[in-house]
This record gives C-alpha cells, structure tokens and sequence, in this order.
C-alpha cells in the first residue's frame, strides 16, 4: 500500500495571530462539514476534506505507462493560529481495470486513485521523488496551492504581512511494510522543496499524513528562521537595524516549535531519527539563543547610550 | 510594496529603467520582477538571460491568466543571467526573481478570472518579496486594467501599492503621460470606477523622465544659437510638465541619457562603470530611484 | 449554542458519528404535479392519482419480493412545488389534495415542500448539497488546474472545445461534438444547469441571488429521501407534524410534515418515485448529479453498517437504490395549450 502526498506551508496572511474561533471560521470551506481542532498543547485546526477529480498518467522511473484514475483528498490546516498548511494526498491501489469506470464508483472513494498499467510500486515512488514533476502527470502541488491561495484570500485575514516569509513544499509518500520498524527519510532539494519517504506498519499508514504535515511546518519554520537570521546579518553588514525583522520572528515563530506534539504516539520514534539526524531542535534552539543574544545586546547598548 | 511600471507610449525605457531599478533594490531585499507586457514579453534580454531573452516556452504569466496553473515559473537571475559581472557579485543581495512571460504569448481579453487570478498571485509574492516590481505593457492595455481591478480588490487593500509612469522629456511625451494619468480612461478614472480611492491612487503615482538631455555638459559641437534655443525649450517643457501635473513634486526621478541604453538594452553595473562603458551619473540615477521608492517620506500625501 | 451560527469543534481525536436518522426500506414517490395542474381542478389531481394508486401496490409488492418474508417497512410522500410558485395558498391546496389522494386509495404519509430543499428549518440544504459536487475529470486531468466546469453547470462528459478567453492572435481550436463519458458506441450528453446567478438591487444594496434549478432541488429531495444529507453530522428536514390548521403560506409550514399518525419512517435505504412522464429528463439531470458528488463518508459507511446489521443488501452506488415509474401525464403540455 502507498500514499502519495504533498504539504505546502506558508504564513497566514495576517498581522497577528488568529484567535482560534476565528481559525475555525477560517476553516470552514465547506457548509456542512465540520471543522475539527485540537488545543494542546497548541491549536490546530483543520479543515473539512476537498475532493477532485483526476485522470491522467503516473510519474515513474524508469518510465512504464500507467495511468491513474480516482480523486484527490485536501484539507486545509492552521496551527497556532498563525501557519497555514495545504495537505494533499492520495492512496494507490492497483487494479486489473483496462478502462474507466464510471464515475460514482470513484466519486465514493474519497482519496483512492487507481492505478491501471503494469507499473510497480518501486517505479511510481521513485518516480514522485524525482526532482521536478514529468509533465503531463498527476500535480498534487497545483491543488495544494489552490487550496493554500484560497484559504489565504478568505475574509477573516487582515491580509497585512507580519513577517516575510517563503512557503515551503513538501512531497512525501508512505508505504506500509508488515513487520518493519518505522522509518523516515527526509531530503532537502533546494530552498523551498522537500522529500520525504516514510515507512509505517500497514495499520498506521493513516496516520503519515499528520505525520508528515507536522514535519513540514517544522521544517517550514526551521527555513523561516534561517531566512530571518539571513536578513539580520544583511541588515547588520549594511548598518541598518536588524531589530524589527528579529523582534517578529522572536515574537510569531518561536513558540510554534513543538516537534511531534501532534504525532500519532507510535510515529514519534520517526522524529527521534529526524533528531538525530540532520538534529532539529538542537540547531533550532542554538539559532534562537543568536537571535536573543542579538535582540539583548543591542536593547542594552541602546539603554548604556541613552545614559550618556 | 507592489511598483506598477506603465506608460503611454512604448519605447520610452520603462522595461530598462524598471529592470534597473529591480537589480539596484534587490542588493538588500528580495524582489521579484513581473512581466505583464503581455503583447512583447522581452525583459528576459535585459537580463541577459538567453533562455528567456523573449520569454520562456511554457508555464509562464501568460499560461497562468489564461490556463489557470498554479505556479508561473520564475528564474533567479543571479544565476540564469549571462552575465558573469552580476553572478555572485553581492554575496549579501537578496534575492532577485524573474516571472517571465511566454514565447509568442499575446494579450489576452481581460476577465472576472484573470483578475482574481492577478490579485492572488500579487498578494501571494508580496508576502514573499519585499517589493514586486511589475512591467506592464505601453498604454491602455489589459494588463494595466487588470491590475487596477486587482488592486482594488479587498485582499490587496493593505498592501502598499506605488505606480511609475515613465515618459521621455518631449512635448508629446509628456502630453502622453498626462492623458494616461489624468486623461479620459486614464488610470484614475479607470481606477476609481474599479473601487480605488481616486485621490489615494493620484498620490500613489510618480512619473519617471527617461533620457533627458544634459544641458549643462559641454558640448564642443554645439553652436550658440543651438544651446540656447535648448535652454528654453527645456524651459518651456518644465512648465508643461507643471502645468499637466508632472511638476517636480510629482516626479520619482529621471535617467539621463545613456550611450550605453542608445545600443543595447541592459542592466547598468558598477563594473560597467569601472571599464568606463558606462556613465557614473547613468547608475547613480538608477540607485536614486530605487532609494526613493521605497523611501515613505517620498509618497507622502501631497 | 446553535449549530447554524457557530462553528462547530470536536477534538481532532474524537470527531463523533454523525447523527443517525430512522430509516425505512423504501420510500415511495406518490406522484408529482406542477402547481398550474394542482390549481387547474380536482379531475386532473384525481385522473394522475388514479394512475399512481395500481403502480403504489406494484412496487410494495416488488420490495416485498426483494426482502424475502421481512415486513417492509415502506412510507409514502408527495413534494409540493412551491419554491417556484410561493404566492399559492396551502389552506386551499393541502386539504383538496389530501382528500382526492384518499379517494383514490392512496395515502400520504408525509408532505414535503421543494422550497425546503433549498432551505430547511434555516439549515442550506441546496448550498450543502452544491459543496458535495465532484465534477468527473476528462482524461489528462492532472489537477493542474481548477476543473473547468462552468460554474453552475454540470455534465456527464466532456463539453465542446470553446474559443473564449483565449490569447488573442492564437489559431482557433477546431470544433469537436461533446462526448458523454463512458458511452457505448455513441454519446447521449447531458449538460445540466444546477443554478443561475442574478443581481438583484434590495434597499439600494447589489448583491447575487441564486436560483436553483429543479433538477438541483430534486436531487437534494432525493438526498433527503436517502437519509444521506447531515449538517454539521445533525440530520436535516426532518419531519414535523402538524395538527391544527393549514396556514396561507407554504414557508409557515416546515419543510416536511408528517401527516399520517405512526407512519414509517421518512428516509429509506431506497427511494421509488412514481411520477408523470414529463419528468423523465428531470430525473436523468437528478441520476446526473448524484453520481457526481462527494457524499459524507461517515453517514454513507453509518448506512451500510446498518443495512448489514439488519441482513439487507444495499447496493454501493446511490442510484442504483433509486428507481423510478413513469406514468402517462394527467395532460400532455400539448393537449394544454390548445
Ligand atoms: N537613459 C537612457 N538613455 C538612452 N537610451 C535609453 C535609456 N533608457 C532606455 N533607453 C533605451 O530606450 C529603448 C526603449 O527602452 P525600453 O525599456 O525597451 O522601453 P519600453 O519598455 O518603454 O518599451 C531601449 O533601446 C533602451 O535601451
Ligand atoms: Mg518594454
């Protein structure tokens, strides 16, 4: 069994946190369908699945000939009232179909894309994690945008930017091995992208998603304070005052750092690996301590000249 | 900050001037550089980026108004341009991205969609650059409604919006640039009918005079009857130029003329400058522009 | 708290099932007639209930059959079309109604309104019902970009190519017949049009009013029917009866009202509709729209839990639990207009 998903994570386009009532409102993209949140130890709400259709080719590698037919779930998630995330996934299962169905039998399959052709599992995971999509294949990315560009058009949002951010993306996919510790792989393509190969028991391939989404907001803030940390230092090297992008990032990002706070008990061990290595907090808190340091010394210079 | 760079004629160096202004920004913050000269996409060559020298063969702006993809391709030109004066010559610049359109891409007829579409793509890349310069095309065009209306729309309300006019210094580019600004179907009118305040817009815009001539350089071959007749030409332009509104309160800046611009459209370096291609003057006006674009002070309210 | 005005939470951990509603093994359709022909004399509404009452024993018969010895438990109903015509008097219609139906042998368990597909008790049912549209994808759609279904339409297939909104100076593209998906050998399209969108001016404010069609409000009715619409996991239109009365205006009375004392339950595991021809193509646009939406998982999963516990079988796809009779109009349109 595979999951293929994608997470993109941006900061929600507004000047201060989102209370959680107004999150939910935020969320609710679809009348009827509930919103669901958490509170601790730190809101994350998420919003009802969307659904769409598709019928297109399967990347693969080496390339074979396989198409995939069924519906893309999605669903919108923001936590601590302040990240938005847009999830997309879809879960593979292999048919001896030739040909289409017709629809209400994919429709009532919420997230399943059946795949037709004699593609291997190996060739289709392989194939998604190639750097850059094969045209003309199945674009998880496009609909977590959409999803992402809608949720930060709603209402609710003052639309003021806070802080300057670049959104992140994450393609992951789950495969279910029986009797296999969980495992993970997480590889940094370039500035903004992301892979990520988890292995689960079969029983707990629901919970990757979260899994994953948790992994890439964190990562998504880890790359925030880096860029921030960047800005200061060009700000500094150029004399100007660095204080104002370190004062909101100090303020907004800090406190979201909880890794695994809202994993599946049995995937926390994945983020133990993670810890290890590349080690996320370590340098987390380290880059954080700079930022203090940065903001404490300058305060303190700034009241020793005001004596003066 | 989003920078609308228009004009009524073409020709009258907003692509270059733009790109210009773009590059000088982006030696401390990230910008992104948007053309929406739908009609002639081509500041790929003032980039000196071969690949996009007149636009990109798929997945550019154009596909994303009319296709509906999600993410219009873009370039770093730090490392696309040719250029090997401009690669890693900064180790501190920001970034500085490039949104090109397609290879015989058109105009396309402006829509409820496209200008939805617009509105989510700026306020997407204003959340990610510090300033997104945006070219578009000469004159009434599509991609000049299409920006009104978009930034008109109440998501983009609080994001701050600065519109360039750039105009030769002649009689009939500054008539041109008036009646784009103030004139029938003019920005402001075409604006307000969108839902802008016409007076905040009117305080949003600067014009920006491209090649003026340099009277006071002497110049050998230059009879006496010529330069006066120069001197009060240039004169009677300036009250023009007060009298249709583009006085000097309402004036960003201007370039002068550069031989360098006369042959070849691109970006002015310092290394240019050091080899003596280049004017001194040409680069400090383009540094002036940027500092004066992002400086408040400047866009005060008149 | 209501939870019409306030978002709803559960803890992520614990979203609870959604609500179930009673259900019946069937529920029976008894005819359906235009408001012009409920107006237009006792003879028509007589002539069109005569022609239900032999096809009504039918299908309890049939269900009968299918459950093998079970007792079914079959409801009857009748859908009042007042989301068209609001301005007619429900003291006058109901009790003609009612007492031409039991003339002819037929009774009717519950009444229901078509303007309360569109708006139950406060609760959108046909915004509901719009959010659950799951448009089918021609091939090559990668999810690149939105569906390209026109908003407020839906069709079983893949329209024509359409020149508009294109670059300018760009070749037209050639024309091509719209294709229905699936089709055998040869296509019968349909494209449906679910609502339209008006700009109205109220108190000097402009703002959009949606129309929606009658396929879109039948096929709500019959989501009803089914018991497979929830909002916010609560049940929807569920019936209310009603002693007393029948007041002037269809919107004093709730969406559907139970009529008979004890009937059987309302929602049914499958729906038969007895009903005038001239309804056929309704309820291929109904089929339509039913086959292309997203419908609550849970409630659908709830459903065939329950059918399993009581030994029925329950076929997975929703129209396939929908059958129809069609009978001879009480006049053709064409017999009218002379
Ligand atoms: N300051 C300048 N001095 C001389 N030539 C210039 C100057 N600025 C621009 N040009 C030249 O003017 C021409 C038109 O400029 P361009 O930017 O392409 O105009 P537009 O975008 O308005 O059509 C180009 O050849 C350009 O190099
Ligand atoms: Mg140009």
């Amino acid at each position: 069994m595979v999951i293929l998903g994608e997470v993109r994570t941006s900061l929600l386009h507004n000047s201060l946190p989102l209370p959680r009532d107004a999150v939910a409102d935020l969320l609710s993209l679809r009348p009827g369908r509930q919103v669901t949140a958490t509170d601790r130890p730190i809101n994350r709400t998420v919003s009802p699945e969307t659904v769409i259709g598709v019928d297109c080719a399967i990347a693969s590698e080496p390339r074979v000939r396989a198409r995939g037919i069924g519906t893309v779930a999605a669903h919108a998630v923001v936590v601590g009232g302040l990240v938005a995330q847009a999830s997309a996934r879809v879960r593979l299962e292999w048919t001896a179909d030739r040909e289409r169905k017709p629809w209400a039998h994919y429709a009532r399959r919420r997230g399943v894309v059946e795949v037709l052709g004699g593609v291997t599992a190996e060739q289709v995971l392989a194939g998604y994690h190639r750097p850059g999509r094969q045209a003309d294949t199945m674009d998880l990315g496009a609909v977590c945008q959409r999803l992402l560009t809608q949720v930060q058009g709603r209402p609710q949002l003052d639309h003021r930017t806070g802080l300057r951010t670049r959104p992140t993306s994450l393609r992951w996919t789950a495969v279910a091995r029986e009797d296999e510790r969980p495992s993970v792989r997480l590889h940094i393509d370039d500035e903004v992208q992301r892979t990520l190969q988890v292995v689960v028991p079969p029983d707990l391939l629901g919970e990757a998603a979260r899994f994953c989404e948790d992994l890439a907001l964190h990562d998504w803030l880890y790359t925030a304070l880096g860029n921030v940390v960047g800005q200061a230092e060009r700000d500094m090297a150029i004399g100007a005052d660095p204080m104002g992008v370190l004062n909101a990032a100090l303020s907004l990002l800090v406190r979201l750092w909880m890794p695994g706070a809202h994993v599946d008990l049995a995937l926390r061990p994945l983020w133990q690996e993670l810890e290890t290595t590349p080690g996320f907090t370590e340098s987390w808190d380290r880059q954080v301590a700079w930022m203090r340091d940065q903001v404490s010394m300058r305060t303190l210079s700034a009241l020793q000249e005001a004596r003066h | 900050m989003l920078v609308f760079a228009s004009s009524d004629k073409g020709g009258t160096g907003r692509s270059v001037t733009s790109c210009n202004i773009a590059f000088h920004l982006a030696q401390r913050d990230d910008v992104a550089y948007l053309d929406f000269d739908f009609g002639s996409p081509t500041a790929g060559a003032i980039f000196d980026i071969p690949r996009a020298e007149r636009g990109i063969e798929r997945d550019g702006l154009h596909t994303y108004f009319t296709d509906g993809i999600t993410d219009p391709r873009h370039l770093d030109v730090w490392h696309a341009t040719d250029r090997a004066d401009l690669r890693g010559a900064n180790v501190r610049a920001g970034r500085l991205s490039f949104y090109p359109g397609e290879m015989g891409g058109a105009e396309f007829a402006i829509s409820d969609t496209a200008t939805t579409r617009c509105a989510e793509l700026l306020t997407r890349l204003d959340q990610e650059y510090s300033v997104c310069v945006v070219d578009l095309s000469a004159g009434r065009s599509t991609a000049l409604e299409m920006v009104l209306a978009a930034t008109a729309q109440p998501m983009m309300r609080a994001i701050t919006t600065r519109w360039l006019v750039f105009h030769r210094w002649t009689r009939q580019h500054i008539v041109a640039a008036h009646g784009l600004v103030y004139g029938e179907r003019g920005i402001v009118e075409i604006g307000a009918s969108a839902g802008h305040d016409p007076e905040a817009l009117r305080d949003a815009i600067r014009f920006v005079r491209i090649a003026v001539p340099n009277l006071k350089e002497h110049n050998p071959g230059q009879t006496a009857a010529q330069a006066t007749w120069l001197f009060t030409y240039d004169e009677e332009l300036r009250k023009l130029a007060v009298d249709k509104r583009l006085g000097k309160s309402r004036v960003l800046g201007m370039t002068p003329v550069e031989p360098v611009l006369q042959y070849r459209e691109q970006l002015i370096s310092d290394s240019d400058v050091s080899t003596k291609i280049a004017n001194h003057a040409t680069v400090e006006a383009f540094r002036e522009l940027a500092a004066r674009l992002s400086d408040d002070a400047v866009w005060e309210g008149m | 708290m209501s939870s019409l005005d306030t978002p709803v939470y559960t803890e992520a951990t614990a979203k609870p099932e959604p609500r179930q509603v009673a259900l019946s093994h069937l529920s029976v359709e008894v005819g359906h007639l235009y408001m012009e022909d409920l107006l237009g004399g006792e003879e028509r509404i007589r002539t069109q209930f005569r022609r239900v009452a032999p096809w009504l024993t039918a299908v309890r018969q049939a269900q009968a059959v299918e459950l093998g010895g079970v007792k079914p438990r079959i409801s009857t109903c009748f859908l009042i079309d007042d989301y068209f015509r609001p301005d007619t008097d429900p003291s006058v219609i109901v009790p003609q109604l009612l007492d031409i139906a039991a003339e002819c042998g037929i009774q009717i368990d519950y009444l229901a309104r078509e303007a309360g597909c569109h708006e139950a008790e406060r609760v959108p049912l046909a915004e509901v019902t719009a959010a659950m549209l799951l448009p089918e994808p021609p091939v090559g759609t990668t999810g690149s970009r939105p569906p390209v279904q026109d908003s407020g339409w839906l069709c079983n297939g893949e329209r024509s190519p359409d020149n508009t909104g294109r670059q300018a100076m760009m070749p037209a593209v050639a024309w091509a017949p719209a294709e229905e998906f699936g089709k055998r050998n040869h296509s019968i399209f349909l494209d449906v049009e679910l609502w339209k969108d008006q700009t109205v001016t109220v108190d000097g404010v402009r703002r959009v009013e949606r129309k929606w069609s009658c396929p879109f409000l039948a096929a709500v009715w019959q989501l009803v029917r089914l018991g497979q619409l929830r909002y916010a996991g609560e049940p929807v239109a569920q019936p209310q009866p009603w002693s007393g009365s029948w007041p002037r205006h269809w919107r004093d009375l709730p969406a559907v009202v139970q009529l008979s004392e004890r009937p059987q339950p309302f929602s049914a595991y499958r729906t038969a509709s007895i009903l005038p021809k001239t309804y056929l193509k309704i309820e291929h646009a109904v089929t339509v729209i039913l086959d292309h939406l997203d419908l609550d998982d849970a409630v659908v999963a709830q459903t065939a839990r329950r059918a399993e516990a009581e030994g029925l079988r329950l076929p997975a796809q929703l129209t396939d639990r929908v059958a129809h009779v069609f009978i001879e109009p009480a006049e053709s349109r064409a017999e009218r207009a002379w």
